[in-house]
């Protein structure tokens, strides 16, 4: 292991693909899975920690995320400002593709708080687009017959039509 | 005294699922019960202007006649100001109702949650441990989930079996499971759905038109009790307006976005209906009762809106023909105190 301090241990996980990470153990706290896995072992974890579902692109960016709302953390004046700017930064640096991913990611090593930002990022991609919009992004398949979709396009028809004037 | 009494506790079934059908729901009743009148019945007539209290702000309504626009305002923290920017997204629960008999306007405020079933809720929180059987709440079997996770290990304790009941009684949910699209491909439903719920209100009409899946889940009591846990519940204010030819239509207004949404067009026979009781029940159902109709008289007649499918529905008629009586909601059930009666076809009346 590289990079160990005397003041913080180091932990070092393995991706599918068998890259090593290096990661402080103040930071794999929030990483619910590791810590857990750290938990039961008695003695010091030393050999890496195997995480089966993971690829090394997902977890780079989940440390690189980690790491950086640890350091805004730690810096309380200027914190919400630049998380708000990095998360912003971080929601548009992904495609579809890799959100899902990065979802899937996060689910199974358990990071509540990236994992609620992930999920709000999608609801966002929801909001202010057509129905076609959402169809298409998401690849679902659209199960209406058209007479059907009429029926309840027509019955929310009030609703597209905006607030009536008087 | 007499006073009629719906109970809508026993209808809390059908509220959950799907058996709701245009007739109303199938359980609930009217009861004739001897009570001194509810004092609440009396404090709603007192209240004349504040329409509606969300945490510390009110909300007024005023008009200078029947006929003019609605104006909303809102007093915040005893400083009256007009701008709802300061509002934070409403989470608490509340129903408040007004009801004047001279002027008309009725307000209320129906979050499209429910509090009935928080237990089911447990087992579909996107909280899962290290072993991915956990992941598999829901409907998938642990070998459907190798679809969406890339790797090679799916359990780290592959001797657990995911279920303690025999394999057998499985096909029939597996086969139901296989045949649904997922809610987002690519996702797991409870991923997927951690995701929607996120999704502000004013857009859930649009979600409902992407599928069929995305209709019930955004129609399902389910959906809106997750919503309410995660405290991203939103909550809107419902107005009254009557127009100069006397015809009564519902107004939603969202607080956080601002905008004002029409409901659907009230049913006919009530749609010019005075001195009428409103209330809210279970959370999500915007009930209409009584009244007066300006050509038949009193009516005995009850109707509601479903604010999670947005539509109207007819529920059992009052014992009696009402208007312009005291009402409340107490423990989910709602009293009517006696009002008037008054029948232009006096041979009709029968009590």
């Amino acid at each position: 292991m590289s990079g160990i301090s005397d003041t913080e241990r180091m932990i070092t996980l393995k991706t599918v693909e068998g890259t090593l990470f290096d990661v402080k153990s103040s930071i794999a706290k929030d990483i619910k899975t590791v810590q857990a896995f750290i938990d039961d072992s008695d003695d010091d974890v030393t050999s890496p920690i195997p995480l089966p579902n993971v690829f090394t692109r997902e977890l780079s960016r989940i440390l690189d995320y980690l790491n950086n709302h640890h350091r805004f953390r730690s810096d309380i004046e200027k914190a919400d400002e630049e998380m708000a700017r990095y998360d912003a930064e971080f929601a548009k640096s992904m495609s579809h593709e890799e959100l899902k991913a990065l979802i899937l990611a996060a689910n199974y090593l358990n990071v509540k708080d990236l994992l609620e930002f992930l999920n709000q990022t999608v609801a966002d991609v929801i909001q202010n687009k057509s129905v076609e919009f959402v169809r298409n992004f998401f690849g679902i398949e659209n199960d209406y017959t058209p007479e059907e979709e009429e029926k309840l396009r027509n019955e929310n028809e009030w609703a597209f039509n905006g607030v009536e004037q008087d | 005294m007499r006073v009629a009494l719906a109970d809508a506790r026993r209808s809390r079934n059908a509220c959950g699922g799907s058996r709701e059908t245009a007739g109303g729901c199938g359980e609930q009743g009217w009861d004739t019960v001897q009570y001194p009148p509810p004092r609440a019945a009396i404090a709603a007539v007192l209240h004349l202007f504040v329409v509606a209290t969300v945490r510390r702000c009110q909300f007024f309504l005023s008009s200078d006649s029947l006929s003019s626009p609605i104006n909303l305002s809102l007093f915040l923290n005893q400083s009256v100001s007009l701008c709802l920017v300061t509002l934070s997204p409403i989470v608490v629960p509340l129903s408040f109702q007004h009801n004047y008999h001279h002027s008309f306007y009725h307000c209320t405020t129906a979050s499209s949650t429910t509090t009935t079933k928080v237990t089911k809720i447990a087992s579909l929180l996107v909280d899962t441990t290290a072993c991915l059987c956990r992941v598999d709440t829901g409907l998938k079997t642990v070998a459907g989930v190798k679809r969406y996770v890339p790797g090679t290990k799916l359990c780290l304790r592959p001797d657990i079996k995911p279920s303690i009941h025999p394999t057998r009684n499985k096909p029939a949910r597996g086969d139901r499971s296989r045949n649904q699209s997922p809610l987002l491909p690519g996702l797991p439903d409870d991923l997927a759905i951690a995701c929607l719920i996120r999704v502000p209100r004013v857009e859930h009409r649009k979600l409902r038109l992407v599928c069929k899946r995305w209709y019930h889940l955004l129609t399902s009591n389910f959906f809106y009790s997750l919503r309410k846990s995660h405290e991203v519940a939103e909550e809107w204010i419902y107005v009254i307006k009557r127009d100069r030819d006397g015809k009564i239509s519902w107004h939603a207004f969202d607080p956080v976005y601002q905008l004002w949404q029409p409901l659907p067009p009230i049913p006919k026979e009530y749609s010019a209906a005075l001195g009428f009781g409103c209330a809210v029940l279970s959370g999500c159902h915007l009930y209409l009762f009584g009244g007066k109709d300006p050509l038949k008289g009193s009516m005995k007649r009850v109707i509601f809106y479903i604010a999670r499918k947005n539509k109207w529905h007819r529920a059992p008629d009052m014992l009696r023909r009402w208007h312009f009586f005291g009402s409340c909601v107490i423990n989910n059930c709602l009293y009517v105190a006696a009002g008037e009666n008054e029948d232009v076809h006096r041979s009709k009346e029968s009590s």
